[in-house]
Formats: structure tokens, sequence, C-alpha cells
């Protein structure tokens, strides 16, 4: 049930009468029946994976919680994990693996009757997967209570707005709001629903207005490459670059709008990375629950910086290419994860001789930092090619072409309404992200109603007169 | 607290579907001072007769070159295709062209546009506050948006023709042409391209140009069909074209004669990619055109160089 469909919305409405009109136990009834609904309506048969995860971390975490020994506690974690993780495997990577094999087999002279299996994705597997695992890797560290209450947990775990895509919430951050909100007296407060009403359409608007508008041209030019001129792939490369962030950014703010509605604070998962100076200061800005996720359950057990500069950089680049295969299992995403994660260890090893540089030179801040967030864009960007481009040998035809900068004429771009169209769209969100940074609009949006209403009347008329209603999917409901 | 809110959703609401119809109202005044092709046609007034009017799809956009056509014939042109365009609508908006223009002279259809489904309607909305019958055809291929139209007035102009419209504003539409050349790596591509058939004609679109052939004939108004050139290349992969043409030929039971061009233009520098030409194209076709004497009943009449 996609966000954006009229089904989600009568689904949504009818949710949201039950839950502000019940309370304690039937509440939490509530939300169980509505996500395993959503969740059933695209396949109900995955709902036993996703209650067998739910299970199997449930149950850990108690036991965890009841033992004292270190060596069972670790056991325990350990199966979680692997259990967990080895649905992961099986659903996302097996057929990726078998192929892989087969394809260093035939490198290296041998062959083997490998086949592939018929292995349906269950959507968001990965997003309620790394959830489950935060949990119980969060009760083995002491950082959450184990909760004895299963229904408790599967609510949390299932939660219908984040269960998709995201963002993964910690269970110290999710578990005492649902147990206020299951009994919050009154049933709902205003400025909440106002807050996530207003969240709600934003992500509405990035999505259907800007990424959906900009999905053509993309879908086009990485369709054939090789037929375009190098104005055209820097057209789709950059647009690109904005369609997965308004579309996942815009995911988010749903998701985080309904879950406010519902008197939820999940927390922000995107914060205007592409304004990021460096590629560190983005991964603090892009995905922010993803980022955090790696952070704290992978670099950071790994050593993180604390095991000298060999290790650090070794660490940086296990995390990111973790965070490529996360993704999916594609050559292609481990290429992403490998380039960001060589951009990162490139940015250690040379930041702090290129500050000692701008500051013998006298290179006002202003002019440093703009010209390092256009660096970081243009990386960026670039690493985004690999990530859309369905192979990798694709994906190195795309920048080499593009990077020729072969024919830079406006005229040889087809589609050039799409181009003007998207190019204003693009500059429309600058500018409004630019202003941000000045000006608070969440404050201005609390203080005034007349800016509530200009707000909301430019939202709804730019939906109207920009959207794109083709029923198009999230790009992150393949992950 | 509640009072203030309550007042402020409704404000937005009543805010909303005001400005909605104002601006709505604003943008149709907008569209129909522009000097795109559709505009013409459903602005109120009468304007000069034209001699030849040109539909199709894409195709047709680039079948003609209006300001060239009219230096080598001396006639005047209005070309009406559009990206995408199907046989269906394309009868919508000549219908409603002969209701408020004086009719042309003749009429050239290019008939790939039967291949076309009606999803141009999407585009084709932002003319239905003008016209009955593309609102019939909206209403009929887009039920699941056509409530948000009437939810929405403005998002009528939801759409890349009300862009268009904006901007030719100030300029003439006619000189809408492909000027880019065709990629030699698609051309190379083609060489291994297993060999296929065209789409098949839709029966609506045929239907729809059977109507349209006897509703021009009865005008007086020469019909003319033709099949415009594809890149060479292509064309060499297309197979089952003389059939596909025999039955399009069949269902005009000898009303008029489709006119096969498709091998009409043959240097690849006269397309921009395997099915449409560029301007180069174009003058090299109208040549032939002349050549063929398509053009010699009107210019006949007139004392005008067409054959």
């Amino acid at each position: 049930m996609l966000f954006t469909s009229l089904p989600f919305f009568v689904f949504l409405a009818a949710f949201l009468v039950l839950y502000f009109s019940t309370r304690g136990f039937p509440r939490l009834l509530t939300c169980l029946a509505g996500s395993a609904f959503f969740y059933g309506w695209w396949d109900w048969r995955f709902l036993a994976l996703l209650w067998g995860v739910i299970a199997v971390n449930y149950y850990a975490s108690r036991l965890i919680g009841e033992t004292r020994s270190t060596g069972r506690r670790k056991a325990l974690v350990t199966l979680a994990i692997v259990l967990s993780l080895g649905a992961l495997g099986f659903f996302k990577y097996l057929n990726f693996f078998i192929k892989s094999f087969a394809d260093l087999l035939h490198v290296v002279g041998l062959s083997a009757n490998l086949h592939s299996l018929q292995i349906i994705l269950p959507i968001g597997i990965s997003f309620y997967t790394f959830q489950a695992l935060s949990y119980t890797i969060d009760v083995y560290r002491g950082k959450a209570e184990p909760e004895r209450n299963f229904l408790l947990v599967a609510a949390y775990l299932s939660f219908f707005p984040q269960l998709i895509a995201g963002p993964i919430v910690r269970a110290p951050k999710f578990l005492p709001q649902l147990r206020r909100q299951l009994d919050a007296s009154p049933p709902f407060d205003w400025d909440s629903v106002f807050q996530g009403a207003g969240y709600i359409l934003w992500g509405f608007f990035l999505k259907v207005v800007i990424a959906d508008s900009l999905s053509p041209f993309v879908d086009f030019v990485f369709g054939n490459p090789a037929y375009q001129t190098s104005l055209t792939l820097i057209f789709a490369a950059v647009f690109f670059t904005l369609q997965i962030y308004c579309d996942f950014h815009g995911y988010s703010m749903i998701a985080i709008g309904i879950g406010r509605v519902l008197g939820f604070d999940f927390g922000l998962n995107f914060d205007r990375p592409y304004f990021a100076a460096s590629f560190s200061e983005f991964w603090h800005r892009w995905h922010i629950a993803l980022s955090t996720w790696i952070r704290d359950y992978l670099y950071i057990p790994l050593g993180g910086s604390r095991r000298g500069t060999v290790r650090t950089y070794v660490n940086l680049f296990l995390s990111m290419l973790l965070s490529g295969l996360w993704h999916g299992a594609n050559w292609t995403f481990l290429a992403w994860g490998t380039l960001h994660g060589v951009l990162l260890m490139g940015e250690k090893l040379l930041a702090p001789s290129l500050g000692r540089a701008a500051r013998a030179l006298r290179v006002p801040a202003f002019a440093s930092r703009t010209v390092s967030t256009v660096f970081v864009f243009i990386f960026v960007t670039i690493a985004w090619v690999f990530f859309r481009a369905p192979q990798v040998s694709e994906a190195f035809l795309f920048v080499r072409r593009m990077a020729a900068l072969g024919n830079l004429s406006f005229g040889a771009v087809p589609n050039s309404f799409l181009v003007i169209k998207g190019l204003l769209l693009i500059a429309f969100l600058a500018v409004v992200e630019l202003t941000s940074f000045r000006v608070s609009f969440g404050e201005a949006l609390k203080r005034s109603p007349a800016f509530q209403v200009a707000s909301g009347l430019v939202l709804l008329y730019g939906i109207a007169l920009l959207g794109t209603f083709q029923g198009a999917t999230f790009i992150y409901f393949q992950f | 607290m509640l009072p203030k809110r309550l007042l402020t959703v409704l404000l937005l609401i009543v805010c909303f579907f005001v400005g909605d119809r104002l601006l709505a109202l604003l943008l149709e005044k907008v569209m129909l001072a522009s000097h795109f092709r559709y505009s013409a046609v459903y602005r109120p007034g009468t304007d000069q007769a034209k001699d030849v009017l040109i539909l199709g799809n894409s195709r047709g956009v680039n079948f003609l070159y209006a300001p060239d056509f009219q230096k080598t014939t001396g006639l005047t042109a209005h070309n009406l295709s559009y990206n995408g365009l199907s046989t269906r609508i394309s009868e919508a908006v000549l219908l409603d062209y002969l209701d408020r223009k004086p009719a042309p002279r003749m009429v050239i259809i290019e008939i790939s546009n039967l291949m076309m489904d009606d999803h141009a309607i999407d585009q084709f909305k932002l003319y239905t506050s003008c016209s009955k019958r593309l609102d019939a055809i909206y209403r009929e291929e887009a039920a699941d948006t056509y409530w948000a139209s009437r939810l929405s007035r403005l998002f009528l102009f939801n759409c890349d023709m009300f862009l268009r419209t904006l901007y030719y504003l100030r300029r003439g539409d006619q000189s809408w042409i492909n000027r880019r050349r065709v990629n030699l790596d698609l051309v190379k591509s083609l060489e291994e391209m297993e060999p296929a058939d065209l789409r098949p004609a839709l029966e609506p679109n045929l239907e729809a140009l059977d109507r349209m052939v006897r509703h021009l004939r009865e005008k007086g108004v020469t019909p003319v069909l033709v099949m415009a050139p594809y890149l060479p290349e292509y064309l060499a992969r297309v197979t089952h074209l003389d059939s596909w043409l025999g039955m399009v030929r069949n269902r005009l039971k000898g009303k008029t004669d489709v006119l096969d061009y498709t091998s009409g233009v043959t240097d690849q520098a006269c397309f921009a990619d395997r099915t449409h030409m560029n301007i180069h194209g174009a003058a090299q076709l109208l040549q032939k055109l002349v050549a063929d004497g398509i053009f010699r009943d009107l210019t006949a009449s007139e004392g005008k160089s067409g054959n």
C-alpha cells in the first residue's frame, strides 16, 4: 500500500478513527491489526516472516534480560543476529551469492550447474530486520530494558508508518512513547496533529511533485546512456541525485508525519544533505537512521577510530561497504558503497592538509565552504550513477561519457520541457532548504496561522499543478 | 485552542477552493493567449483560413516544417500534431477546429498515430474546459484522475502541454521540429536489432480515421493520408509493413489512398532518431511531396508554385 495511493488514505482514515477512539489494550490491538493489514495488503504470506523475526528478537531479548551469564548472553545475541540476518540473507542475497559464485567459477575456467531460486524479496525486510536487531543488541548492551509484553514489542517492530522504509527507530526512544500513547489522555494533541499534517504535506510534495517529475527523464536516460550527449547525462545524474533524495526524504516525512499525528516522535531522517561540505558531514545528514545504525552497531564495535589510523580507514571502508550491500544484492550497490568508503578515507587523509592550506592562503570561510559543498555534491552525484545504473559497466560508461563533456548543447537534450521543469523544481527546493538555514519554518508555522495557511496553499497548489500521479512506487521499497 | 485550529483548517479549505478556481481562470486566459497550436484552435474569434492542416503524433510534428512549406509552396499550413497523439484524439481536435475555424482545403494525416493509445489525453485535458469532445475522452480514458480535475481545476494545467503554452506565449510554435541528428551508435545498434512488426493499428483509431475521412469529404476538404519516412536502417528491420498499410487501405474501402513515404528520405543526416525526421528530412520530404504533385490542386487554383 503506497503512502501516495487512494487505498492508503482510506486505510489511514479508518485507522485514525479507531486509534483515537480507543485507549490501552484496544489501542494496542488497533496498532497491531492496522500494521498487519498494511503489510499484508502487499503479500499476507510474508506476515509470518515479519512475525518470526519479531518473535526471535523478543525471546532472545527476554532471555538476555533474565540471564547474568556473559557467555549465555553473548550466545543469545549471536543467535538472534544469525537468525535475523539469515532470513535477510536468504531472501535478499542468496541468488546474488549463487550467481556471483558461478561467475567466479566461470572466470577461473570451471563450470558448475548452479541454479538461482525463485525468491520474492519481502518488502521492508532490511528495515525491520535492522530495527529488530537494534532492539536485541541494545538489550544485550544494557541500553534498553527487555520488554515482557510480546504485543508491545510486536507493535514497535511492525508499526506501519515506518515498517516498510523506516526511519529505523530504536527501542529506548520508541517503547516509552508507545506506552505513553496507549494511555494518552486526552486522546490526541492538536499541536502534534497539525505538525504531523504539515510533515505529511511536505513529504507528499517532495514525492509527487519533485521526485516523480524528475523520474521520467532519469529513467529514459539511464535506459540508453550510450546514445546521450554529455549534457544530457549530467542532467540525468543530477536529477537522479535529487530524485532519490526527494523520494526517500518525502517517504520519511510522510512516515514521520503519520507518527506525529499519532503522537510519536521518530526523529529526523534527512537534514539537507546536499549542503554538506564534507563526505562525513553528508553521512551525518543523509539517511540518519541507517547512518547512526551502522555507526553504533558496526563501526564502533569494529573499533571505530580508536585503534590507529589504518584500522580507522579499514573500519570506515567496511562500514560503507556494508551500507552499500544493505541497499541491495547487486554489484552496483557495492560499487556505490566502495566509492563512498574511498571518499571518506580520502577525506580523512587529506582534510587536515587542505584545511592548513586554506588557512595559509586566507581563503574566506564562506568561499571555502561553498567550494567544498560543490565538490562533495559532484562526487556524491557520481556515486549515485553507480547506485542507479543496472550494471557497473554501464555506470562506468555513463560517467566516462558524462566527464568527456563532448556535447554541451542544450538543443541536443531530449525532452527539454521535462528538463526545464526539473531544473525549476530543484531551484525551488534549493531556495527552501537554503532559507531554512536562516529561518526556522517550524517556529514560523507555530507562531503564525497566516503562514500556516499560506504555506499550506503553496504546497497544495504545487501538488495540483505539478504533482505526478502515476502510482510510482518509492525507490527505497526495494530495499 | 481547538476553535483557532479549526478556524485555520476551514480558512485553508475555503482559500484553497476559491484560489483554485480563480487561479484556474487566470491560467486559462494565459493558455488561450498563447501561440501554441491548440490554443489557436480554442481561442474565440475567427482566424484566417489555412490551406493545409497536419495531424499526427510526434512523427507528424516532424513531418512538415511550416515556415519552409509556406516559402516553397506559397500555401499556409498549421501543424496540429503532438507527441503521442492518437487518431481518436486527433479526430476530436479536428472536429473542434472545423466547428470554430474556416475549413482548410487539405488535411494531411500521418497515420502512424493509428498505433497510439489515448494516453495523450493526460496532456489534452488542458483543453477539456473548451472542448466537450476532449472532456468525454478524458472522462472515459482517465477516470481515476478525472475526479481530481473536478476537485481542483488547477489539476487540468498539470501537464507538459501547459508548459508549452507558456513557452509559446510570445512566439509561434510552427517552427517546432527536431534539429538534432541521429546518434551513430544508435544506427549501428540497429544492425543487431531483431526484425519486428510495427505495432498494430488500434480499432478505435481505425474507426476514428474512417469517420474523419468521411467528414472531411462531406465538407469538401481533401484528406491526404501518409506514412512518414523511417530511418532506412530501422525500416530494414520492420517486417510486414505492406500488410499493415494494406489493412489500413482495406478499412478505408477506397475512400482515399494511403501514401507510403516510409522510404521517401534515405539520408541518415535527415533523421533525429529511428522514427523521426529532423528539419533537413522535413525539407527533403517537402521537395518530394511537391514533386509528386500532392499540392497541385491547391496551388493550381491560386497560381502558386506547387507543381
